[in-house]
């Protein structure tokens, strides 16, 4: 526009020529001239190209029609009040005005204002500059960033961004916090995954393995403690991503973090109580069991006690009272027959009870099996599992089998956290025992190990290691799978943890 | 055991063998026994007053043992009862203790301890009995009495004096003399604390059951 070097001598002579209209339409900039009452009076070509109008439209119209509904009454008190004191006011001092275009789009002009007096009327000559793409651009991403960060900071989560191919993480400043300020922004997931508790790495990493199978769903979704430095308390992240494929592999996984520390709390707190509850339960259930027992036989046992004294003290006599040592002698016979009689009644009564089999997938009870003891909170080892893909379908308790492999795997844990195994493992493996047409499970741990003594006692009822244990794990195991048609034992020279094998029927 | 020759100890078990093996046992001693295979049983027989003791199951099919000396209680039944039981839980031998009962035995039990048991439920029993006689002895001496006597012995036994036994029921003194004379020649106490003692006894509860 006006420039210092239009004023300069040489070019004062060539624009002596020029009128005020062909410098109005020359400019590049949109110009609009608007008289007193705010009807429009000119539009120099540049103007007609921003809004889409031909001059004829605009002419004698009030510039408020051009602008959208919702600022129009703002836009005649503004002008009113510029009117009362005209003054020529630039660009870029937040004097944005929004213009409708022809075909119903909104433009973000800036706008400059001059007075003019012609004729002793005030025109008022407007400058509009489309607001520039790359500001705006900016504007929308602060605006987004800024959306985005008061969501974050309403729900609370920070977010990771996984580059797949170059497995590199991304840590927002939330997700930093979470895990202990430990790691930077960008950081290798090695680092990263180096900060989770060595207990549940395996488990991270696994379903991070699993999230980048393209065969698999695309989720990406664990929980795990994070190592703390100090005394602090254990702090639980769960995380929750996305994986985003490119020609069938894994580029970028995005999701959120959270932390869950109380939720696992209070779990861990009702989880403490049902075990509780569930221990009173089974002392209840054994207190019944041996109540019915010795209903049963303390009968006959007075009788034979009583018997047996009748017995020696006519032995004692002089001379012998052999017809009462004799019907006494008899009595005894017979009460400990009736006690023996008695036993087996009450062993048929309660084998009555024994559930249906069906056709079952080991691998699946296995699987099963796994997620029960975790739920029951014995979960924490790295696991092997050697499964035969093709085994052939058991026949047997699904609840039953189940429950025997909860018990191994408890029995495990538990011996390898008493022993303090800085890394514990549990193997579990499924053979075919092609000769018994049988399936072979086999469970072993890299704990303490069983020594002999509790070799030879392991499988009696009420033989307990444990300090609240009741001592009818493995006896009900090994009953359980007897009743299956399978065996159950544990492998004596195992020398490195304890190795426990179950076989199973095959259909 | 000469001692308690006319004793008897009753049996009350569901369990034949348990009654048989006992009863053998008690027989070697030459105590009378007498079986019963229910509470019922026994409450039917109706033995009144007789000396002895009760051994009975506390769980029976029917009518239990703590129920069993509930009823004798209120039949002011002198035997002693002792409990036999499978499994002795505290509240119930809290209760049956409670209740009079003279001991609790867990089964199996061994002759020395039941024997001990039988021979201090023989001498409860006698105590019971000798106390029940003298009660039943001063009830009948004071049966003697007329109204008004009765009247004046309450007062006596009180420590009131004779005047003041007058003033109390509204007669003269000189009458107070004859009843209280009265008294002591019908029930034959040479003194007041003889006087007083034959009162309390014909008082006296008759058993602890």
């Amino acid at each position: 526009m006006k420039t210092k070097s239009i004023t300069e001598p040489p070019w004062d002579e060539p624009l002596n020529g020029i009128s005020f209209k062909d410098l109005f339409d020359a400019v590049t900039e949109a110009m609009l001239l608007v008289d007193a009452c705010g009807k429009i009076v000119m539009a120099n070509p540049s103007a007609l190209d921003l809004c889409g109008y031909t001059l004829n439209e605009l002419r004698g119209h009030e510039v408020e029609a051009f602008i959208p509904q919702r600022f129009r009454e703002h836009h005649r008190c503004y002008r009113k009040q510029y009117l009362e004191n005209p003054r020529k006011r630039p660009m870029g001092n937040h004097s944005n005005l929004v213009l409708l275009h022809r075909d119903g789009d909104e433009i973000s002009v800036d706008i400059s204002l001059s007075p003019i007096t012609i004729q002793q009327r005030i025109y008022v000559l407007l400058v509009l500059n489309v607001i520039d793409r790359r500001s705006q651009a900016e504007y929308a991403l602060r605006e987004s960033q800024e959306r985005l960060w008061l969501i974050k900071q309403m729900i609370d989560v920070g977010i990771f961004d996984i580059d797949c191919v170059n497995h590199k993480i991304y840590c927002d400043e939330r997700l930093q916090e979470l895990c202990g300020n430990s790691v930077n922004e960008n950081i290798t997931l090695n680092d990263f995954f180096a900060v989770v508790h060595h207990d549940d790495r395996a488990n991270c990493q696994a379903a991070f393995d699993k999230a980048i199978n393209p065969h698999m769903s695309g989720e990406y979704r664990t929980e795990f403690r994070i190592m703390q430095s100090g005394n602090q308390k254990e702090r639980w992240i769960t995380i929750l991503g996305e994986t985003q494929f490119v020609m069938g592999k894994a580029k970028r996984i995005v999701g959120i973090a959270r932390d869950i520390t109380q939720r696992k709390q209070r779990e861990k707190m009702l989880q403490q109580h049902r075990n509780e509850t569930e221990t009173l339960f089974k002392q209840q259930v054994a207190m019944i069991t041996v109540s019915a027992i010795a209903h049963e036989l303390n009968s006959p046992l007075t009788a034979i006690s009583a018997y047996s004294e009748v017995v020696l003290h006519a032995l004692n006599e002089t001379p012998i009272d052999c017809d009462r040592a004799r019907e006494a002698m008899n009595g005894c016979f017979e009460q400990a027959q009736l006690a023996g009689g008695k036993l087996y009644e009450l062993l048929n009564f309660l084998q009555h009870n024994t559930a249906e089999a069906e056709v079952l997938d080991l691998n699946q009870v296995i699987e099963d099996a796994l997620l029960l003891a975790r739920g029951d909170g014995y979960g924490g080892f790295n696991l092997m599992l050697e499964l035969e893909p093709c085994l052939p379908a058991v026949n047997a308790n699904r609840f039953q089998i189940q429950r025997v492999l909860v018990n191994l795997i408890r029995n495990a844990v538990e011996a390898m956290r008493t022993a303090n195994i800085p890394v514990s493992e549990i193997t579990i493996s499924v053979e075919t025992l092609a000769k018994e047409n049988m399936a072979l499970v086999s469970i072993r741990d890299n704990g303490p190990g069983i020594d002999q003594d509790t070799l030879k006692r392991i499988f009696n009822p009420f033989f307990t290691t444990k300090p609240t244990g009741l001592g009818m794990g493995l006896s009900i195991s090994r009953a359980l799978v007897e009743a299956n048609g399978g065996r159950l034992w544990v492998d004596p020279d195992f020398k490195q943890g304890a190795q426990f094998h179950f076989t199973l029927p095959f259909v | 055991m000469k001692k308690f020759n006319d004793f008897t100890v009753f049996i009350v078990d569901d369990d034949t063998a348990v009654r048989h093996s006992l009863m053998l046992m008690l027989k070697q001693q030459t105590i009378n026994v007498q079986l019963f295979e229910s509470a019922e049983q026994f409450l039917e027989s109706n033995l009144p007053y007789q000396k002895g003791c009760i051994i009975t199951d506390l769980q029976m099919p029917g009518m239990d043992g703590l129920q069993l000396q509930e009823v004798l209680g209120r039949k002011e039944c002198t035997l002693p009862i002792i409990f036999l039981t499978g499994h002795g839980t505290i509240p119930h031998s809290v209760k049956a203790i409670k209740a009079g009962a003279v001991d609790f035995l867990t089964k199996p039990v061994t002759r020395k301890k039941l024997l001990a048991c039988i021979t201090s439920a023989f001498d409860e029993c006698e105590k019971l009995l000798e106390a029940e006689n003298s009660a039943r002895r001063a009830r009948s001496l004071l049966t003697k009495l007329t109204g008004r006597e009765r009247e004046v012995l309450a007062f006596v036994v009180q420590g009131l004096s004779n005047k003041e036994i007058a003033a109390h029921l509204g007669i003269s003194h000189r009458t107070v003399e004859i009843h209280r004379s009265n008294v002591m020649q019908k029930t034959g106490a040479m003194h007041l604390l003889e006087l007083k003692k034959i009162a309390q006894e014909s008082n006296q509860h008759k058993l602890p059951h």
